[in-house]
């Protein structure tokens, strides 16, 4: 394999097929209870901000390319292997009804298995799991780790009354993703509740809707000591770029220092003796248990790298959201050419995290 | 070392209102309907309260004006803009005529008490911003009678009622603003309503609050084309570091060319041609309209220095918050040894913005 294709990239999407998906739920989920308004999709809508406020994406944004489609792609832009997010997917977390959240995320599992994961050693996904009832989580987290291959499970940053990821609820999802040796990653889509719910131009949303509930994520998990508890876990964040990790850890270690919190039950976090919040997230990371999902051109990359070193770091290509091919090789482009970054900065985004990261072989 | 050396500006610091003081200049209706704990101020939030945590010895006191005089004294500064505390709260006020009242009460008092007995005082006042007509009235009055600065403007405020600040229901108070040629300062303070209802440890919700508003705020400001309509008007992000902002323009960049909105009624910015919106960003910190609060001890400063210039950053010492004397020498110590920054930028951080700002007088 050539150096070109050695690249991974680290958050691709599919955009379901979903007749093929309507498959694989049971007859009462599909002849019943979709809507035909909604075009029978299973999954409910992403908010109302990425709805009727008119702007123009790239050409062929969130087209539903198919395997095939894909693998053009992959041969095009010189990309060796993608893994798989979902697109509708990430509305996840606004599923209320938890025995349909449990059919729908085994009925996707199951479809990309099928459609993507059997056709293609080229192709690694992130599941869905119900996290809504953590205990059937833990099942289906098992089950597409260890029977369908998947690298892990995806966690939506957003939901409906959704605690922070830092919640003692979803630590059993911790414990299992540990014992599967699996990672976790949480990827962001739903902008409401997030202070911009009156917010025009769209941009907005977009630009600010990722990190932001990324930096609330990323907070739960750090300060509910969820890497002390579970020490074999690797995280990762998602389609936020990478300015919204050193605005925590600038942030973090002010607050954790001006606020003293009293711990009398040992629920928060354990520093070591004389470690600040800075270390603490720093030699997480050098642990190989914090990644961070960025595009390549990102203007605080160097800055970042700089900071926490070349290892959380995961090229990712977005495709085919508001991306093609030409505006992910221009990516790719401006990384290569960025004087401020190392070659083996360079190698580290480009493949090697994401290899550590979702465990893909050399 | 002692910072009495240099020229010291604090941009941001509080009052710790004295209610009674201030609810004597209130009319005696509205006197006779708040406790003595909170005075006439509605709650932050949620979250300040009931989470037990330790700040530092002396937060929050109310020093009134001898003890900011002797904190001014000791660490070393030439003056100070002041800011409420409780007021931090003002948008959560639905009585309209309760803000007006309770905002010419507060101008009145902070002009009898600060600014009337001595020149190193300035202030930002509160204006009404729920009634934008009653708001432009006392902005005038605050600036033209009072000599106030200019008006501060919670970034948060009542879910429901509170828009962006890039609302067109706010452009009367810029209008006026821009006729004035005074300074708008946002300050953040609430909370809730923005993902992290459910967090405790209390350290990431100061640590994000304040950015999070800052950062919605700055995007609706930008977007909303508010700069290009009021080209007088000086506007001030405080108390949220520097990395939201060089996050925001990271994020916004690519948000903006991959969503491109349709503005058939020229609502948004508008870019020169072949102007980036990093640019549009740069060309407005060049001409002395974006100003960011920093306390100089920043992660991101340096690289926030690299990527706009040093014109946007305002030294803030918070006090008497969640600091004291001993930890405002420390971040000036910081700032003063920071290596990678050049003499003229901490300059400009410890005192030239601010005189700009708020246009003090040299």
């Amino acid at each position: 394999m050539g150096s070109e294709n050695r690249i991974i990239d680290g958050d691709g999407h599919v955009v379901e097929d979903l007749a093929s998906i309507a498959k694989y739920l049971p007859e009462e989920y599909v002849g019943r209870s979709f809507s035909e308004a909604r075009g029978k999709n299973p999954f409910p809508p992403i908010d109302h901000l990425h709805s009727a406020n008119r702007h123009y994406t790239p050409k062929g944004a969130f087209a539903n390319v198919g395997r095939e489609g894909w693998e053009l792609f992959l041969e095009d832009v010189g990309i060796g292997t993608t893994v798989l997010y979902t697109s509708a997917g990430l509305a996840f977390g606004k599923i209320v009804s938890r025995d349909w959240a449990i059919e729908l995320a085994r009925a996707y599992n199951n479809w990309l298995y099928d459609a993507y994961l059997s056709k293609s050693h080229r192709f690694n996904a992130m599941g869905l799991i119900p996290l809504q009832e953590p205990a059937e989580a833990v099942i289906e987290l098992r089950r597409i780790v260890r029977d369908l291959g998947f690298s892990g499970a995806m966690l939506p940053s957003m939901g409906v009354n959704m605690p922070h990821l830092g919640s003692q609820k979803y630590w059993p999802i911790y414990g299992e993703a540990e014992r599967l040796g699996c990672a976790i990653a949480i990827h962001g889509g739903a902008h409401e509740n997030l202070l911009m719910d009156d917010m025009s131009p769209y941009a907005v949303p977009n630009a600010l809707g990722h990190p932001m509930s990324q930096m609330i994520g990323f907070a739960g998990i750090i300060f509910n000591g969820i890497l002390d508890k579970y020490p074999g876990l690797r995280i990762g964040f998602m389609e936020a770029g990478c300015a919204w990790l050193l605005t925590c850890m600038e942030r973090f270690s002010g607050s954790w220092a001006s606020h003293v919190q009293h711990d009398p039950r040992g629920r928060f976090l354990q520093l070591k003796k004389g470690e600040k919040i800075i270390d603490y997230i720093l030699r997480h990371i050098d642990e190989g248990r914090i990644f961070i999902g960025c595009e390549g051109e990102e203007l605080s990359i160097s800055e970042a790298v700089r900071i926490t070193g070349n290892k959380p770091y995961v090229f990712s290509t977005d495709y085919p959201h508001e991306v093609d091919a030409d505006t992910c090789k221009h990516e790719l482009e401006e990384l290569r050419e960025n004087p401020n970054l190392s070659a083996d900065d360079k190698d580290g985004i480009l493949f090697r995290n994401a290899q550590r990261f979702y465990q893909l072989a050399n | 070392m002692t910072t009495k050396k240099y020229k010291i500006i604090d941009g941001d610091g509080h009052v710790v209102e004295a209610h009674s003081e201030i609810s004597a200049r209130m009319p005696a209706i509205y006197r006779e309907r708040f406790g003595s704990a909170r005075g006439p101020y509605p709650p932050n939030d949620h979250l300040h309260a009931a989470n037990a945590h330790t700040l530092p010895p002396g937060a929050f006191a109310k020093v009134g004006r001898e003890g900011w005089i002797d904190f001014m004294e000791d660490v070393g500064l030439t003056s100070a803009v002041l800011y409420p505390t409780n007021g931090l709260s003002f948008g959560r006020i639905v009585s309209l005529d309760w803000a007006i009242e309770l905002a010419k009460a507060y101008n009145d008092w902070m002009h009898d008490e600060y600014l009337s007995k001595s020149s190193r005082f300035q202030a930002l006042s509160l204006i009404p911003l729920q009634e934008p007509s009653e708001a432009v009235k006392e902005l005038r009055r605050s600036v033209q009678e009072l000599g106030f600065c200019g008006a501060m403007l919670p970034s948060t405020g009542v879910m429901g009622a509170q828009n962006q600040l890039g609302d067109d229901k706010y452009w009367p108070i810029y209008e006026e603003a821009n006729r004035l040629k005074c300074c708008i300062g946002i300050h953040g303070g609430v909370h809730d309503h923005m993902g992290l209802d459910d967090m405790t440890p209390y350290a990431p919700v100061n640590a994000l609050g304040h950015p999070f508003g800052q950062m919605v705020n700055f995007g609706g400001i930008l977007f909303n084309g508010v700069f290009d309509r009021y080209p007088n008007v000086r506007f001030g992000f405080m108390e949220a570091g520097c990395g939201w902002f060089t996050g925001c323009i990271e994020r916004f960049e690519r948000a903006w060319n991959s969503h491109i909105q349709y503005d058939p009624r020229g609502r948004f910015l508008k870019l020169r041609e072949k102007e980036s919106i990093t640019d549009y960003i740069k060309r407005h910190v060049d001409e002395d309209r974006i100003f960011v609060g920093v306390e100089g001890d920043e992660l991101t400063l340096p690289f926030a220095v690299s990527i706009v210039g040093n014109k946007p950053f305002i030294f803030s010492s918070d006090f008497p918050h969640e600091v004291n004397n001993e930890t405002c020498k420390e971040e000036l110590e910081e700032l003063e040894e920071n290596k990678r920054l050049t003499a003229v930028d901490k300059d400009a951080v410890r005192y030239r913005n601010a005189e700009r700002f708020y246009s003090l007088k040299n």
